[in-house]
């Protein structure tokens, strides 16, 4: 079995603080993805120090396939002392995933990890051991495709403490939250910004401790194939969509000529339709076999900008609930961003006979421009992207 | 203001008034009950020959089965002063029986005494159907003591007292357009009562001074052994307010009542919760109820609102909360909201605001008030919500004034869906709730096609119900919409 797993985080400052004391790393490796959240002691500089520390000393030795043990020796002597408490403190979760399925979690003073199994909470086994005076919990477990894990640091679960809730969130009104909000096709990046949401909401928009949500989602991997514009080369029609058709996995046609030749070569018809559910969108078609049909330009430039809107930092929940609406370019950002992991690129690079005049507006260059932009995004959303230029 | 109600007290009659007060009401009662019982036995005949072409009922039309005959034999209750008024208030009583006939066929009779009553019975109020100086009843100011007195015919001639002195001591005026001096008569067929009451009323009577057109009917009523008299007085409504926000007030689990201003763009403006002082009793109750209404009446006067209210009529808001087994249900059940939201319904105009408007309320604690999802899930708790979809949280109280106080503008802005379906030779629109079903030829603009068609359902809509599945009134509703959006407002599905 070989998993994908997606990760993807966010964090809350204390209100009025500069710095998160939260830190997450996340390592990446061809065999396996390890993700440290580390908790400072107190909030701003001192805090986001300690957490920084923490967080890569444990993330780069776990990487390097040593011990757990070795890591928190190594953070027992490093980390420097605190002088109003005296004590060099900073929690820390660790999660690390092989692409075989097997997990390996450890946690000191951190909220527990929740684990949701389709959507159910599923509680890990733990096994408790004392290094260097630290309890640290450890845990081995199997992972399953759509397996989804949440690791928060104690910011979350004092939520709403004294504003809007008595006592705050709880883990367990944490737990129950996330399996209502549990949907299949939902990214992590959605997941983790959806339960900052609710804690922000919570705090007031005035947090009260540095806040963390990291989410992973295990997924089996999913192909997308995007084709876009016609190939250079009439002649190679035939051959290019063949290959195009024969790649396992979804597909999507961006541009009107290149979904013609697409729907002659096939032998299927494409209906066209006349919904416009965004005037600044043009409308999307249907072809049997096609998961997904646009225009060209004008859609692609607009998923451009909801695919930057979703992946910058800022972005805001409300950002990831525009890429429900209907029209193609939201249907598009919402494919490439949430619903696959790895994604081919056929790039045709004929010249659009309508780009040829020179008072028109777009040009080829725009065109690649736009494509290696959304690429990039991707990528650094943690797309595996293939380009092939045709 | 409108029509307003004022209690005023009969201050401390001495026995003799009070005999003769007495004896009115035990002649009144005995003349009504005896008008009852012969209605009850001609019933059918008064239900169906004593309405209106329209099939309503009115108390002058009902009163008017009380012929010549049996008018002579109510002489012998001695009800000669105010029987004019006694055949109003059974005309009333009959056209309040049949409304409520109509919407309940089974419900009972008006009760009534068969045999004579006696001052121990709860007495019905006499009622005084005009305000006039010589007959009914009327008011009396003594400007230079500050004092007011009521006059009220309760004898007939034969009953008269014989007045000794002609001289009062007070400059008596009536409170009547020519503010004449009050004269003695020889023999008096009326009672002169002095009266007391609070600053509230005073300042209603005052006005009657300089407006005596303002007074209108009264009733006489006794309440542990003191009378009263329950005026009618038809204050001037105050100047209009053009309703620039809207204010949602929804009943609460936590509070008795949330309230939220938002403005036009549906922007909160600020929101808050009131609760009502709980009590066994029931008077007390009600005055706590005036008093939540009459700070709701502020708050809308203060944000110029249009308030809009929870319509608890039909459909609930599932407002109830299962917690562990135990239900906990809101603070206000619907019968103690909907008794709210009448005495709103009257309060706000008075104040020149719009009467509230009463909007279906079986989403209004579920729905996010950001992102528009809507799931039970959404509800977190007893009093929390946290939006399953965007993550909002708000207290449940809160969130379900804002939905409500945005339901308006929301429904305003939601657009009109049409079925569209496109062919070779043209175009099909089709919209089942208002009867639409329109083809437009390829060539021909479906826009002005379109407009055409809904103005012609618009203006057949009164001949023919067939066609569209809703009833006119909502048809012409969602129709004007579209023409005060210019046809904007359509989405094709």
């Amino acid at each position: 079995m070989s998993l994908y797993i997606d990760v993807n985080y966010e964090s809350l400052n204390k209100y009025r603080e500069e710095l998160c004391g939260d830190k997450v790393e996340i390592i990446r490796s061809s065999d396996s993805v390890v993700v440290v959240l580390a908790d400072g002691l107190g909030s701003g500089v001192k805090a986001n120090i300690l957490a920084t520390l923490t967080s890569k000393i444990i993330g780069t030795i776990m990487s390097n396939g040593l011990d757990i043990e070795e890591a928190v020796n190594t953070i027992a002597s490093t980390l420097p002392v605190c002088k109003e408490r005296e004590v060099a403190y900073s929690t820390f979760s660790i999660i690390q995933i092989f692409n075989n399925g097997e997990g390996y979690l450890v946690e000191f003073d951190n909220p527990a990890i929740i684990r949701l199994r389709k959507g159910k909470l599923q509680e890990f086994k733990t096994e408790s051991r004392e290094i260097s005076g630290k309890l640290i919990n450890e845990a081995r477990f199997t992972v399953s495709p759509d397996d989804l894990f949440i690791m928060i640091s104690d910011g979350v679960i004092h939520a709403g403490i004294g504003q809007t809730l008595n006592l705050g969130w709880q883990w367990e009104n944490v737990s129950d939250y996330v399996q209502k909000t549990y949907k299949k096709d939902m990214s992590s990046k959605a997941v983790a910004k959806l339960l900052l949401s609710a804690c922000d909401s919570l705090y007031a928009n005035e947090p009260g401790d540095d806040t963390t949500v990291v989410a992973l989602k295990a997924k089996k991997p999913i192909k997308l194939n995007l084709m876009i514009g016609p190939p250079v080369d009439m002649g190679n029609d035939g051959d290019i969509v063949a290959k195009f058709m024969n790649r396992e996995g979804k597909k999507v046609v961006c541009g009107g000529t290149t979904s013609q030749i697409v729907a002659r070569l096939t032998g299927k018809e494409i209906k066209t339709s006349i919904e416009y559910f965004n005037p600044s969108v043009p409308p999307t078609a249907e072809i049997d076999g096609i998961n997904l049909t646009t225009e060209g330009v004008l859609t692609l430039r607009r998923t451009l900008e909801l695919l930057k809107t979703c992946v910058s930092p800022d972005s805001t929940m409300s950002d990831f609930l525009m890429l429900n609406k209907k029209d193609g370019a939201s249907k598009l950002a919402k494919m490439l961003l949430e619903e696959s992991t790895s994604i081919y690129f056929f790039i045709g690079q004929a010249i659009n006979p309508a780009h040829q005049n020179p008072e028109f507006p777009l040009n080829m260059g725009l065109k690649f421009k736009l494509v290696e932009e959304i690429a990039g995004l991707l990528s650094q959303a943690g797309k595996h992207i293939t380009i092939e230029y045709c | 203001m409108g029509l307003r109600t004022i209690h005023l007290k009969l201050h401390k009659p001495g026995s003799t008034k009070k005999n003769i007060i007495k004896a009115a009401f035990v002649n009144y009662n005995n003349a009504y009950n005896y008008l009852l019982d012969r209605a009850f036995a001609d019933i059918e005949n008064i239900e169906n020959n004593y309405k209106s072409t329209k099939g309503a009922y009115s108390s002058l039309g009902l009163s008017k089965w009380i012929d010549r005959d049996m008018s002579a034999e109510l002489n012998r209750f001695e009800v000669q002063p105010f029987k004019d008024s006694l055949k109003l208030d059974f005309g009333m009583t009959l056209a309040s029986y049949f409304v409520q006939k109509k919407n309940n066929p089974d419900i009972a009779f008006p009760a009534f005494r068969q045999g004579p009553v006696t001052g121990e019975d709860r007495l019905r109020p006499i009622y005084f159907c005009r305000y006039d100086t010589k007959r009914s009843f009327c008011l009396i100011y003594d400007a230079a003591n500050g004092k007011f007195f009521a006059k009220l015919f309760l004898m007939n001639v034969k009953n008269g007292k014989a007045r000794q002195s002609f001289d009062f001591e007070r400059d008596f005026k009536y409170i009547s357009r020519k503010a004449e001096q009050v004269k003695a008569q020889k023999n008096e067929t009326y009672l002169i009562v002095p009266l007391s009451f609070g600053k509230w009323q005073l300042n209603m009577l005052m006005q009657a001074v300089e407006k005596p057109e303002i007074l209108r009917a009264a009733r006489l009523l006794v309440k542990n052994n003191e009378y009263y008299l329950s005026l009618s007085i038809d204050l001037p409504e105050d100047e209009k307010i053009a309703a620039g926000t809207y204010l949602g007030v929804s009943r609460g689990i936590e509070h008795a009542v949330s309230y939220s201003v938002v403005n036009k763009k549906g922007q909160l403006l600020r929101n808050g919760t009131l609760d009502c002082g709980r009590t066994g009793n029931p008077s007390e109750q009600r005055r706590n109820l005036f008093e939540l209404a009459n700070t709701i009446v502020e708050i809308a006067v203060k944000d110029k609102s249009m308030v809009v209210l929870q319509n608890l009529t039909g459909k609930g808001d599932k407002l109830s909360w299962n917690d562990a087994g135990t239900t906990v249900k809101p603070i206000f059940g619907c019968k103690q909201y909907n008794d709210f939201a009448r005495i709103l319904d009257y309060k706000l105009p008075q104040k020149g605001l719009p009467p509230p408007a009463k909007v279906s309320s079986v989403d209004i604690f579920h729905r996010c008030s950001i992102c528009g999802c809507n799931t039970k899930k959404n509800r977190f708790s007893k009093g929390m919500f946290i939006c399953t979809t965007c993550g909002m949280s708000s207290s449940l109280d809160s969130l379900g004034s804002l939905n409500l106080a945005v339901k308006l503008i929301k429904y305003q802005n939601t657009s009109i869906k049409l079925k569209a379906r496109r062919t070779i030779e043209g175009m099909y629109l089709q919209n089942d709730l208002i009867g639409l079903e329109l083809f437009v030829p390829r060539n021909e603009n479906p826009f002005e096609r379109l407009k055409e068609k809904i103005n012609e359902i618009s203006e057949n809509m009164e001949d023919s119900q067939a066609g569209h599945r809703l009833n006119a009134r909502d048809v012409r509703s969602i129709i004007e919409k579209l023409k005060s959006h210019d046809f904007t407002n359509i989405e094709i599905v």
